[in-house]
């Protein structure tokens, strides 16, 4: 199937100048059909915004028949494919690249085939069929399947996914939470063995940490929500492991989001899970501390991120992990006003990797709770307390970039909705920042039998809007309320 | 691992294909291998990469994927093996083996860029197994598309926490009936008062906050853009660096200080161990500055202050001890390419008093360009140190003594003389030619009484440059001596360019002065071996011609009255050449 398509080259020169127009040609492919996708949701066929929406979306895509014949728009592993060629998304076109997986992921099909000549009715058909197409029935794919070969379309099609791809086990839901649950132990044990050297002056061996954090980013790519859901849960015994493998996670995501490299990645996956590393230098009472902190304490835990740096320092070898962790230690208290601690001699121009570390960093221990003995905040009132903050303390347009990834209900928010029914948030929707799914915990006479997941994009048919919104959250803690158990 | 017997499952591999598997491995190690061997302006390895790229491609169009199992030692192919390493340790195999890649695919669609990064990270871990560098890591990073890797991972059965371990016995009616029903129905529970917190978005609020949130201005768009474009420059060693020196200037306690200069110390050794020495000078550079900022806070100076600064000159000077840069050397030496800007950057960062080990480097280093970076990086560090040098000029190797000679002579500095002064009757004349070159360039009298002491140098060639370095330097010196040279019965059978350059640079120094003697010596009757006589004339003439003054081209016309006709046609021809020189510079005609 793949290997009829014309447009790979063999060439080891290969320019790599149309390797980039293709690349970017794909990219706008996505935005472009998202944005179709989207606006057939919410218009009908004769709406002037999806006719100019649609019009373009057609001139693209019969540049790209020109120019290459036909082609084939491919999810795998979580990345999407031009062909043969990998679409790498930056932070503008990250959204619709996540609605587009997501759109394969639930309705169950690998690959959208584009053939020439495509006229703009098959189009117009095929778009409203996938803007309407139903993901929690039976059969997703085999529903959309029959309503595609009723129709007139003739120069788009879809398959299913092709046998040995990626999906097996994982492809069930079940499957693919447990995976990422184990990821995400794994990575708590690697970080509690490679911090309790470090308190031990032994010196810390790196390479587990770099192949678990090689984990959590494969498990981001392929799935964010059921690894980022696995942050909300504050429960664990050991707070500040917990705490790092959260960082890391959320940190790594944001870097995703900002289309950093795999390299790149697992660089600040590296330097974010071993921010506090220099906390172990710290007598344990000291952590664990209830009530406030005297002031000789503060001096005393003010140290940690020079601690960090001689704890990371103390290796045979140091490397490009290293050193970058070392600076990310030593800055992720430094704010952008240049306040904060450690006191510097000379102002410091705070690296990217330290400044996002220290918006998901203060982000998780304000959800926490246990640090430094503040009341927990639920997530949301975590983030408006941030925004008030952006430009100070943190930098304004990665926060946007953060919230954004987390939506203004995070993923642990205990939420009413507007039928009166109590709900966890599960996982965010890039799309809508609103809208998130929700795991409804009580209907609204109190009872509260099964679990039931639901999707808060979802429109009613009737009346065309959405079935649940939120009215507000609520905090969990008076109510002793753990959401771990439904994250679980 | 226990060996295990794929014979049976495998049997439907035909010869063919597994002797063209064969012979793409063979590939892969060649290319490899290529890449170890030359250097990469070489085409060889290009050559191979590409012949590995096609070759794999046929295969991959007929089969659609290799899949290699990766043995300790050995590559199979369907329970065959296609490959063995050496005998020695770190063959392919092994360093797949080691970091725990069981099995390594190749699929349909591969592409040259994905071979080319697949030998590079091969090619990190080969240079050097025993660092700490991953194959997993550096192959996981490279994000190939059709080269799959599977590896053993034994850490991923772990004990996971079950949604039962979570208690449930959280105040749920309490929860319903202050939060939703209000008590509306039932019984009226205490409702929990969160002023702060848990407060609802207002309609319009949310709409505006998530505009506020949805839209990227293009001041943000740019800040995000501009932090990625640094991210991608960014060098997180120089930023460590500089913290470090930030922790440095702020601790207090001497031991922890007095340990983290234990381990820059280490990591010098290792960055040197690892031809990073850009790293390396970057470390110096930044420990030099330290000690500058202490040192100059306000010149009052404790204890303390003065213990961490001697602490830190410690370290710096043993980055420049003998045993640290016979190490560099090695590794120097150990490399086919080699950015020496780098190492150059590096010696240039040490204290002058790493000079005599630096002098011990042009031992050492085997390549020319590499003792060429250590000259012109001890041209400059010397220039205050010329003494330090002195190791050299004892040198029992001749390159070294010639080198040190030349970079004396490019420092120019007066005292130089007394140091070359000892080498002035080196045995090997490569020295001594190194020796006049310098002294041309060095001021003072000394270096000119020595210059002149190489008129009667063994070599003629040396003798030449040394006359015409006098000439250079009008040197009135050496004048009797070389009247005397002229004046002596054996100077007719002297080689004719030595006659010449003696007489020019007499001619040269003397000026005016000089013409009566150059006269003479035209004048001078011989009655043996006329010819030769008549070249010394021949060339005393030109000498005078060169005078360029009015009493030399009257002297010269004199000559030509003479009856000797060799002498009177040499003279004619060079009042000639005088006179078009006068034309092209548009002097008039002397009267005469
Ligand atoms: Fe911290
Ligand atoms: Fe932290």
């Amino acid at each position: 199937m793949v290997s009829e398509i014309p447009v790979k080259s063999r060439e080891p020169d290969k320019t790599a100048l149309q390797k980039r127009q293709l690349l970017e040609k794909g990219k706008s492919l996505v935005s472009q059909l998202c944005a179709t996708i989207r606006t057939a949701q919410i218009y009908d066929r004769s709406n002037s915004v999806y006719v100019r929406q649609a019009e373009s979306l057609l001139g693209l895509i019969q540049g790209l028949l020109e120019g290459t014949g036909e082609f084939l728009l491919k999810s795998k592993e979580g990345y999407l494919f031009l062909n043969d060629t990998r679409l790498r998304f930056s932070f503008d076109g990250y959204v619709a690249g996540k609605f587009i997986v997501e759109m394969f992921r639930k309705l169950q099909f690998e690959c959208i085939f584009f053939s020439p000549p495509l006229i703009r009715e098959e189009l117009d058909e095929f778009v409203f069929i996938l803007a309407h197409a139903d993901a929690e029935g039976e059969d997703p794919f085999e529903n959309l399947q029959k309503r595609v070969a009723s129709s007139n379309i003739e120069h788009l099609r879809v398959e299913k996914f092709a046998p040995g791809s990626d999906l097996g086990d994982e492809s069930e839901p079940e499957g693919q939470k447990k995976q990422a649950k184990k990821r995400f132990f794994k990575t708590l044990l690697v970080a509690q063995e490679t911090m309790e050297s470090a308190k031990s002056k032994r010196s810390i061996n790196t390479v587990k940490s770099k192949r678990a954090i090689q984990f959590l980013i494969d498990q981001l790519i392929k799935d964010e929500g059921k690894l980022m859901s696995l942050t909300a849960i504050k429960s664990f015994d050991e707070y500040t492991f917990a705490h790092s493998v959260n960082v890391c996670i959320l940190s790594v995501a944001l870097g995703t989001r900002l289309g950093l490299s795999k390299g790149e990645l697992s660089e600040l996956g590296f330097a974010a899970l071993f921010h506090d590393v220099g906390k172990v230098r710290l007598p344990i009472e000291l952590l664990n501390k209830p009530g406030e902190l005297t002031e000789e304490e503060w001096v005393e835990v003010k140290k940690h991120p020079i601690f960090g740096v001689k704890a990371l320092l103390s290796r045979r070898s140091i490397d490009r992990f290293c050193t970058r962790a070392m600076v990310v230690s030593f800055e992720h208290h430094l704010k952008l006003d240049h306040t904060g601690y450690p006191e510097t001699s000379a102002q410091r121009d705070l690296d990217l990797f330290s400044r996002i570390v220290t918006i998901v960093d203060v982000y998780d221990s304000m959800t926490s709770g246990r640090v430094y003995a503040r009341t927990p905040l639920t997530p949301d009132e975590a983030l408006r307390r941030m925004l008030q903050k952006q430009g100070k303390s943190f930098d304004a347009a990665l926060l946007k970039v953060f919230i954004n990834m987390l939506g203004i209900y995070p993923v642990g928010s205990v939420v009413i909705l507007d039928t009166g029914e109590i709900g966890v948030v599960m996982e965010a929707n890039p799309a809508e920042l609103s809208c998130p799914e929700v795991a409804i915990i009580a209907d609204r006479f109190g009872k509260r039998e099964k679990v039931e997941t639901v999707d808060l994009t979802k429109l009613d048919e009737k009346t065309g809007k959405h079935t649940r919104t939120i009215l507000r959250t609520i905090d969990p803690h008076g109510y002793k309320l753990e959401v771990a158990r439904y994250i679980y | 691992m226990p060996e295990l017997d794929f014979e049976t499952e495998f049997e439907q591999i035909d010869a063919v294909e597994l002797d063209s598997v064969k012979k793409l491995i063979q590939l892969l190690s060649n290319s490899l291998k290529s890449v170890l061997i030359y250097p990469s302006n070489n085409p060889l390895p290009k050559e191979f990469r590409t012949k590995l790229y096609k070759g794999l491609s046929e295969f991959l169009d007929a089969h659609d994927e290799l899949n290699l199992e990766i043995g300790p030692h050995q590559l199979l192919y369907g329970g065959k093996a296609v490959y063995q390493d050496g005998e020695k340790e770190g063959g392919m195999a092994y360093i797949l083996h080691k970091d725990g890649v069981r099995e390594l695919t190749f699929l349909k669609g591969l592409e040259f860029e994905e071979i080319e990064d697949l030998l590079e990270v091969m090619h990190t871990c080969f240079k050097s197994p025993d660092s700490e560098e991953d194959l997993v890591t550096l192959l996981w990073e490279k994000d190939l598309n059709h080269v799959k890797h599977l590896v053993v991972d034994d850490l991923l059965d772990v004990d996971v926490p079950s949604a039962e371990d979570v208690p449930d016995d959280w105040d749920f009616d309490r929860l319903f009936h202050s939060e939703v029903s209000f008590g509306e129905e039932g019984e009226v529970l205490p409702k929990i008062d969160h002023p702060d917190l848990s407060q609802k978005y207002r309609e319009d609020q949310l709409k505006q906050l998530l505009k506020q949130l949805k839209e990227f201005s293009p001041e943000e768009v740019g800040s995000i853009q501009r932090a990625l474009e640094l991210n991608c420059r960014y060098r997180s060693l120089d930023q460590f660096l500089n913290i470090l020196v930030e922790i440095f200037l702020t601790e207090e306690d001497l031991s922890e200080f007095g340990q983290m200069m234990d381990t820059v110390d280490r990591v010098l050794v290792t960055l040197i161990s690892m031809a990073d020495f850009h790293s390396a000078s970057k470390i110096v550079q930044e420990l030099n500055q330290f000690v500058k900022t202490i040192k100059g806070n306000g010149g009052q100076t404790d204890s303390l202050t003065n213990e961490k600064a001697q602490r830190a000159t410690g370290v710096i000077d043993k980055a420049g001890d003998r045993e640290n840069l016979r190490r560099m050397s090695q590794v120097i030496n150990d490399r086919e390419i080699m950015d020496l800007s780098s190492a150059d950057a590096y010696l240039s960062s040490l204290h002058w008093n790493s000079i005599p080990a630096v002098v011990s480097m042009l031992r050492d280093l085997k390549t020319f360009p590499a003792r060429r970076m250590v000259c012109e990086v001890l041209t400059e560090k010397a220039k205050d140190h010329l003494e330090l040098l002195g190791e050299g000029i004892s040198d029992p190797n001749w390159y070294v003594v010639r080198n040190v000679a030349k970079i004396i002579g490019t420092i120019g500095a007066e005292d130089g003389a007394r140091l070359l002064r000892q080498i002035v009757k080196h045995r090997d004349r490569r020295v001594r030619k190194e020796v006049v070159a310098s002294l041309i360039r060095i001021r003072g009298n000394r270096a000119g009484n020595l210059l002149v002491s190489f008129l009667d140098d063994e070599d003629k060639g040396i003798r030449i440059l040394a006359s015409r370095g006098l000439a250079q330097r009008k040197e009135q010196e050496a004048l009797p001596v070389l009247e005397n040279i002229i004046n002596d019965d054996q100077f007719k059978y002297y080689p004719p360019e030595e006659k010449k350059s003696m007489l020019e640079s007499f001619a040269g120094i003397a000026g005016d002065e000089g013409i009566s003697f150059l006269v003479k010596t035209v004048r001078r009757r011989s009655w043996l071996k006329r010819d030769k006589h008549n070249e010394t004339r021949i060339f005393a003439i030109g000498a005078l011609s060169q005078i360029d003054s009015r009493e030399a081209e009257e002297a010269i016309s004199q000559l030509a009255k003479k009856r000797n006709k060799v002498v009177r046609q040499t003279c004619q021809n060079a009042l000639r050449r005088i006179e078009s020189r006068r034309m092209r510079e548009g002097q008039p005609a002397g009267d005469t």
